[in-house]
């Protein structure tokens, strides 16, 4: 009877689950600069931080290097002290400090323990200016065949200097848009207890103001080794239409930088990384060494990047009724003040006219 | 030959030709690089290199050359020591002379010689200054002095007098003290590097002030809450109260010609916590009782050191201030009502008007003083000074008063263009308000006790002379001071 039961027993299949843990070498605590100053009025903002172990499970944090020595110095031998901000481990320039056309600038760090770093020196070249903004609807295919991203795509018209060689850095500035909402299609909540789901329409308001400032900073590049001294209109930024940014106007602001060849090397390789796909025909990873430099020890691993740039911006409001389609709009049913940071006062400098 | 042995040498040949090898030893060149100056001021350069192998290097020494000629004669050495890792390396050197030219280049000693990198040029920065801060201050005050590219031995001066360095930060940035005062107080301020002198435009100002104490008011008096003006030929004080206990009938006078302290006939009743101003006096109450106040309705006019009594005041005036500006007599609030009601009296009409009420109560215990058309209340709360404009009769804001105001009783008083206040009860400051620049200096502390008020205080030949009068739970006797404002 007994061994009976042990055949029964064997029929059932036995197994222990081990999960798998990747091992990880310890990562070094290297210190990480990520900050640039451009010819606009301050204050710019350095943070500093410390990089840490990255695994399959959550090994260590990121931390702000606080309490530092941060300054900027100029190839004119000017020196401008930065403070810590409120936020740990940035620190701020001066409100009144700019970059200057023709000068480099070196960052002076000297991190409580004593240990120096500096930056090796950035020249700021100047930037053409600008001409034209503009955009147009488009559709990016995505990984799902069944829902491609709808957004729009913004241009800009500059003639590229034909007497130095020019690299150029895109980034967006803080968005803003009229919210639109339908506070007249306001129902009660489902457990109101006389009437739930009832219509019950709101007076206000049907439109606000939204500014937008993107966590993940989204960027583009060129250099104008294939077009030097020739006008140019280039695609530099999408903004993806998320069913409300385009239902009336969004302002977009766009900040054209001249960098150095140095810098743009940097963020080229920089770009390449983040747009690793894991297929077999991404570039390696690898730490991307920056131009910041140990004075105690010069092999020490520093990540980031000191930028120094000059800068035109330049704001187009994107109206609707010029976009061939955007996405399908998305319906608030309720008081459009109701949306975090929405208000009814539009953001400085609004005006359409411009 | 034997045709088998002939075989044999071939195929041995062939074996040897097929697992024999040449050896050739391959040449591995060390690449050295003078990259980049990558900190350059007056007087020190940070010159980055960096040494290109696939394999280790046995350098007995490496680093940097720098002269001022490009053959490299009579060069500044950075010695960095011996190097086995190829890499970057840094030297540093603060050798180097302001303004000059000089050529760089790195070197690495390895066993079969030296080798250099490619040459640089550089060209040291000059200095320069910026502004220093604070403008103004006693000996021993810290300034900053902001600039850029001071070497170590930099120098400041002011005047003629070498001020004592007390550290240099990222050589844009000297603290140094304020050594002795010379015969002047407005001094220049130089800056030597490397025996280059730059001068700044603006200068640095002594605090100024000298506080003398003169002879004690020689009668055996209290006085306190009393009325006090001055005429070319001496100063006045008196009535009051004595001890605040008892009220005091008398004035006195200082008479500048002899310097003697005198009593002086006045006709009127006494008065305590009257306005005075160089022409007028009156109000105040007529017995010390708080509650309720015995008002006095008495008004006087001084004229050639005699007292001419007006007709009476329809309104209560105790502890007010009284300005005398563009030749009318102003009076403003008090200790009854709310303490905002203001009066005005004209000379020509003999007639009192009521006008617009003061921004904030006032009483005669708050700085006050008048320049020009303008009389100007600081209100203690907040400090803030506000301006009372006679030609529109209104307020408005001025600015704030830096000092200290104590616990009351500082005096105001205008010397030519500039106004002090301070020596407030419980303080020893006093500041000097430039009326042109509308800027704001501290002058020396006062050197006597702050345990006392100012009970009157007069002006003569650019000299502030003042009584004050101890706490009255305090001992002594009243004090007689002169106050230099422009003395070292």
């Amino acid at each position: 009877m007994l061994k009976r039961l042990i055949y029964i027993l064997l029929l059932f299949p036995i197994s222990c689950i081990e999960p798998y843990r990747v091992e990880l070498p310890e990562g070094e605590q290297l210190l990480t600069v990520d900050g640039f100053v451009t010819t606009e009025p301050g204050p710019h903002n350095i943070r500093l931080t410390r990089s840490d172990t990255y695994g399959s499970v959550f090994e260590g944090l990121i931390r702000p290097v606080s309490q530092a020595s941060v300054a900027i110095r100029d190839s004119e031998g000017n020196v401008v002290f930065l403070t810590e901000s409120e936020e740990r481990g940035v620190y701020q320039t001066p409100a009144d400090f700019q970059a200057r056309v023709g000068i480099s600038y070196s960052l002076l760090i000297e991190l409580q323990g004593g240990k120096s770093y500096t930056s090796l020196p950035e020249m700021v070249n100047s930037v053409p200016e600008i001409e034209a903004l503009t955009y147009r609807a488009i559709e990016v295919k995505t990984a799902n065949r069944l829902q491609d991203k709808i957004g729009v795509q913004i241009f800009t018209q500059f003639r590229d200097p034909s007497d130095q060689t020019n690299f150029y850095y895109w980034r967006q500035g803080r968005g803003s848009y009229v919210l639109v909402a339908n506070p007249e299609l306001f129902t009660l909540p489902p457990d109101h207890p006389t009437n739930p789901r009832g219509s019950a329409p709101k007076d206000c308001c049907s439109t606000c103001f939204l500014q937008e400032q993107s966590r993940i900073q989204t960027f583009s590049l060129a250099s104008d080794l294939d077009f030097n001294g020739l006008r140019q209109n280039i695609p530099i930024a999408f903004i993806e239409d998320d069913g409300l940014r385009f239902k009336s106007t969004y302002r977009a602001e766009i900040l054209q930088m001249s960098v150095s060849r140095e810098a743009h090397r940097f963020l080229r390789l920089i770009e390449q990384q983040i747009s690793l796909t894991g297929s077999v025909f991404d570039q390696p990873p690898a730490n991307i060494r920056g131009n910041m430099i140990s004075l105690d020890d010069p092999d020490e691993t520093v990540l980031g990047f000191f930028i120094a740039a000059s800068v035109s911006k330049k704001e187009v409001f994107i109206q609707r009724n010029n976009l061939e389609f955007t996405q399908t709009p998305k319906v608030i049913a309720d008081d459009c003040l109701t949306v975090r940071g929405a208000t009814l006062d539009p953001p400085a400098g609004w005006n359409i006219d411009d | 030959m034997d045709k088998s042995k002939f075989g044999l040498i071939t195929l041995l040949l062939c074996f040897f030709g097929i697992f024999s090898s040449c050896e050739e030893e391959s040449q591995i060149t060390t690449s050295l690089i003078t990259e980049e100056v990558i900190y350059l001021s007056g007087e020190r350069a940070r010159i980055l290199g960096r040494i290109i192998t696939n394999q280790n290097v046995e350098a007995s020494d490496h680093g940097f050359y720098l002269s001022e000629s490009e053959s490299f004669s009579q060069p500044i050495v950075i010695s960095l020591g011996e190097r086995v890792a190829p890499g970057r390396f840094i030297g540093e050197t603060s050798e180097l002379d302001i303004q000059k030219k000089y050529f760089v280049k790195s070197f690495i000693s390895l066993p079969d010689g030296i080798q250099f990198g490619n040459v640089l040029e550089v060209t040291t920065l000059s200095p320069d200054v910026d502004s220093f801060s604070p403008q103004n201050g006693p000996v021993g005050t810290t300034i900053n002095i902001k600039g850029k590219n001071f070497t170590s031995d930099t120098r400041v001066f002011v005047g003629d007098r070498e001020a004592q360095v007390i550290r240099i930060d990222f050589e844009s940035s000297i603290t140094a003290i304020i050594p002795a005062s010379g015969t002047v107080a407005l001094e220049e301020v130089k800056v030597v590097v490397q025996n280059q002198e730059i001068l700044f435009d603006d200068k640095f100002e002594y605090t100024t002030g000298k506080f003398t104490q003169l002879a004690d008011f020689p009668f055996p008096a209290r006085i306190s809450e009393n009325i006090y003006f001055q005429d070319n030929s001496g100063f006045y004080f008196g009535l009051g109260s004595e001890g605040s206990r008892f009220l005091n009938p008398t004035i006195w006078k200082y008479n500048l010609s002899n310097n003697q302290w005198a009593t002086i006939p006045f006709s009127g009743a006494p008065l305590w916590r009257a306005f005075s101003t160089p022409k007028y006096f009156g109000g105040g109450a007529s017995a010390i009782t708080l509650v309720p106040y015995i008002p006095s309705f008495d008004f006087w006019k001084i004229e050639n050191g005699n007292f001419n009594k007006l007709p009476d005041l329809s309104f209560q005036a105790i502890n007010s201030i009284s300005f005398e500006l563009n030749d009318k007599l102003y009076v403003f609030g008090g200790s009854v009502g709310t303490g905002n009601e203001s009066y005005v009296y004209t000379a020509n009409t003999g007639q009192w008007r009521k006008i617009a009420n003061t921004p904030f109560p006032m009483n005669n215990t708050m700085a006050n003083f008048n320049f020009e058309r303008k009389g100007y209340v600081i209100n203690p709360e907040n400090r803030e000074i506000y301006l009372f404009d006679s030609d529109t009769d209104t307020w408005s804001y001025f600015g704030i008063f830096p000092g200290e105001l104590g616990g009351g009783s500082a005096l105001g008083i205008t010397v030519g263009n500039k106004v002090f206040v301070g020596l407030a009860n419980r303080s020893l400051q006093i500041w000097e308000l430039n009326m042109e620049t509308n800027g704001w200096v501290k002058k020396n502390n006062f050197t006597g006790s702050p345990i006392a008020r100012n009970i009157a205080t007069f002006v003569d030949n650019g000299l502030i002379y003042f009584i004050r009068n101890g706490e009255m739970q305090g001992f002594g006797s009243m004090e007689f001071w002169v106050f230099d404002p422009q003395a070292l």
